[in-house]
C-alpha cells in the first residue's frame, strides 16, 4: 500500500509533537519505532483517524483524507482497525458481542452473519471457547487477541495497533505477536507502533524511526537496522542493544 | 450461608434483644402490644401510604436526578451553575426547612394544595440531590477511554451512549441508588409535618390520645420501616458483590 503525508502537524496547546511531516511511503507492514513521547503514538492515532491533526493530510491508496475536518475522518475510520496498548474491550460486554457490535451497529450486519462472521476468526484464532467470557475474566493475552480479531473482522483497508504488547508479559506477548505475525503472513497490510525489536525485525519489511517531531528515517526493516544513518537512531539501537 | 455464620447471627440477635429488653426494664418500659390492636387499620394504611410516597418518590427523584446530572456536564454554563447550585442548597440544608419552605411559601404561592403531591415532589427534589451525585460519579467513573474505542469502531455519539456508557453505568450505580432509595423511605417519615398521614404521622397521632401506647407504637413503627428498608439494603448488598464479580 501506499502511505502519502502532506505538511502533517500535531500541537497540543503550546507543544509541538509532530512539525510539518511530509513523505510517500509503501510498503504492507510497518513498524513504527522510536524514544517514548516523541510522537509515534501520536503519529499512529492521526493516521487512524482519531485525533484530528492541527494541520495537513494524509491518503491511503491515492485517497486524501483532510486530517483537520472530524467529518471525513469519520468515514475514513470505517475503513480502519485500531487496536489499543491495554484495555482495548467493553468490559460489560462478551467477546463475541465486542467483537460483533461494530458489524452490527456500524457496518449494519445482521446479527446471525456477525455471530457466524466472528466464530470462525475466534476458531481460527484458538478463541472459540473463550467467546462468552465478559475481559475480566480473560488474560491479558487473550483480550489483545480479541481486540484484534475485532479489529480486523471489519475487513479494514489497514490494521493500526499502538503498541499491543507493552502490556503484556513476555509469554503472553508472544501469542499476540505469534497472531499478528499470522495476520501479515496473509496479507494484512499492517502499521504497529512497538518497542519490541525482535518482532519487527521478523514480521514488519519495513520501519519507520520518529523522533524529534519528524519522521527521522525510514527504509527495509533489516537494512535500517543493520546500518542506521541518523544519529539519534543509532544511539537509540545503541541502547537497546546494549540491555 | 454456613452454620457458623447462621451461629453468629444468632448471638447477635440475642445479644441485641437482651440489650434492649434490660434496658426497658431498667426504664420501667412495658411493650403491651394488644393495645395497638384497636389501631391496625390505622398503621395498615400509614403504612401504604409510606409505600405509596416513597415509590412515587423514587420515580421522580430519579427521573430529575438524572436531569440534573446531565445538566451538570451541559456546555451551558447557566444548566451547570443552575444544577450545582441545586445540590449544593438541598445537600447543605435539612430536609425539615425544605418541606416548611416548599410546602408553605413555594406551594402556596404557586398553588400547590394537595399535600400529598407536595410532598412526593419535595421528597423528590430532595432526594435528586443525592441521586445525581451518585450518576454523576458513575459516569465519571466510566474511563474516558472507552469514548475513543467507541470512535475507533465507528459509533456516533447516541449509540456510544446507549450501547457502551449506560448499560455499565446502571451496573455500576444500581447498589448506590437501591441504598439512596432506603433514604427515601426513611425520609418519608418527615413528611408528617406537613400533616400527611403516612406512617409516623398515624403513629403520631394514636400516641397523642393514647399515651400507654408511646413506646409500643413507635417500636412498631421502627419494625415497619425496617420491613421495607431492610430488603433493600440486602438488594443492594447483593447486586454490589455480583457487581464486584463482573469487572
Amino acid at each position: 500500500m501506499k502511505l502519502e503525508i502532506l505538511d502533517l502537524s500535531k500541537h497540543f496547546d503550546s507543544q509541538v509533537v509532530l512539525e510539518n511531516v511530509s513523505g510517500v511511503y509503501e510498503f504492507s507492514s510497518l513498524a513504527i519505532i522510536g524514544p517514548s513521547g516523541k510522537g509515534k503514538s501520536t503519529l499512529l492515532r492521526i493516521l487512524g483517524g482519531l485525533l484530528p491533526a492541527t494541520s495537513g493530510s494524509f491518503a491511503i491508496d491515492g485517497e486524501w483524507v483532510d486530517a483537520k475536518s472530524e467529518k471525513q475522518l469519520r468515514e475514513y475510520r470505517k475503513k480502519i482497525g485500531f487496536v489499543f496498548q491495554s484495555q482495548g474491550l467493553f468490559p460489560h460486554l462478551s467477546a463475541l458481542k465486542n467483537i460483533t457490535l461494530p458489524l452490527v451497529q456500524t457496518f449494519r450486519m445482521s446479527e446471525k452473519d456477525a455471530n457466524e462472521k466472528a466464530e470462525v476468526l475466534l476458531k481460527r484464532f484458538g478463541l472459540f471457547e473463550e467467546r462468552h467470557k465478559v475481559p475480566a475474566q480473560l488474560s491479558g493475552g487473550q483480550q489483545q487477541r480479541i481486540a484484534i480479531i475485532r479489529a480486523v473482522a471489519i475487513e479494514p483497508t489497514l490494521l493500526l495497533l499502538d503498541e499491543p504488547t507493552s502490556a503484556l508479559d513476555p509469554e503472553l506477548s508472544a501469542e499476540v505477536l505469534l497472531m499478528l505475525k499470522e495476520l501479515i503472513d496473509a496479507k494484512m497490510q499492517v502499521i504497529i507502533v512497538t518497542h519490541h525489536l525482535p518482532f519487527a525485525k521478523a514480521a514488519c519489511e519495513h520501519v519507520m524511526y520518529v523522533d524529534d517531531q519528524h519522521i527521522a528515517e525510514y527504509g527495509i526493516t533489516h537494512e535500517v537496522l543493520q546500518h542506521p544513518t541518523h544519529p539519534n537512531l543509532q544511539r537509540f539501537l545503541s541502547k537497546i542493544l546494549d540491555i | 450461608m454456613s452454620a457458623k455464620k447462621i451461629l453468629s447471627w444468632l448471638l447477635v440477635a440475642i445479644a441485641l434483644f437482651l440489650f434492649f429488653g434490660l434496658s426497658a426494664q431498667k426504664a420501667a418500659v412495658n411493650f403491651d402490644f394488644t393495645r395497638l390492636i384497636d389501631y391496625r387499620v390505622r398503621f395498615y394504611q400509614g403504612f401504604i401510604m409510606t409505600i405509596q410516597i416513597s415509590v412515587f418518590a423514587m420515580v421522580l427523584s430519579l427521573l430529575i436526578g438524572s436531569i440534573i446530572a446531565i445538566a451538570r456536564r451541559s456546555n451551558w454554563f447557566f444548566f451547570k451553575d443552575l444544577s450545582s447550585a441545586y445540590v449544593e442548597i438541598i445537600r447543605g440544608t435539612p430536609l425539615l426547612v425544605q418541606i416548611i419552605f416548599f410546602y408553605y411559601i413555594i406551594g402556596t404561592a404557586w398553588g400547590v394544595s394537595n399535600r400529598i403531591v407536595a410532598g412526593v415532589m419535595i421528597l423528590s427534589i430532595f432526594e435528586a440531590a443525592y441521586i445525581s451525585e451518585i450518576i454523576r460519579g458513575g459516569i465519571n467513573s466510566i474511563e474516558s477511554k472507552q469514548n475513543e474505542i467507541a470512535k475507533a469502531i465507528g459509533l456516533n455519539r447516541w449509540q456510544t451512549i446507549r450501547l457502551i456508557i449506560i448499560p455499565q453505568l446502571i451496573v455500576r450505580i444500581i447498589p448506590a441508588i437501591a441504598g439512596q432509595f432506603a433514604s427515601v423511605i426513611k425520609d418519608s417519615s418527615l413528611l408528617s409535618t406537613i400533616a400527611i398521614i403516612e406512617l409516623m404521622q398515624v403513629t403520631k397521632e394514636i400516641t397523642a390520645t393514647n399515651y400507654a401506647t408511646y413506646f409500643t407504637s413507635y417500636l412498631v413503627l421502627a419494625v415497619l420501616y425496617l420491613m421495607l428498608t431492610f430488603p433493600i439494603s440486602m438488594l443492594s448488598r447483593y447486586l454490589e458483590r455480583k457487581n464486584q464479580y463482573e469487572t
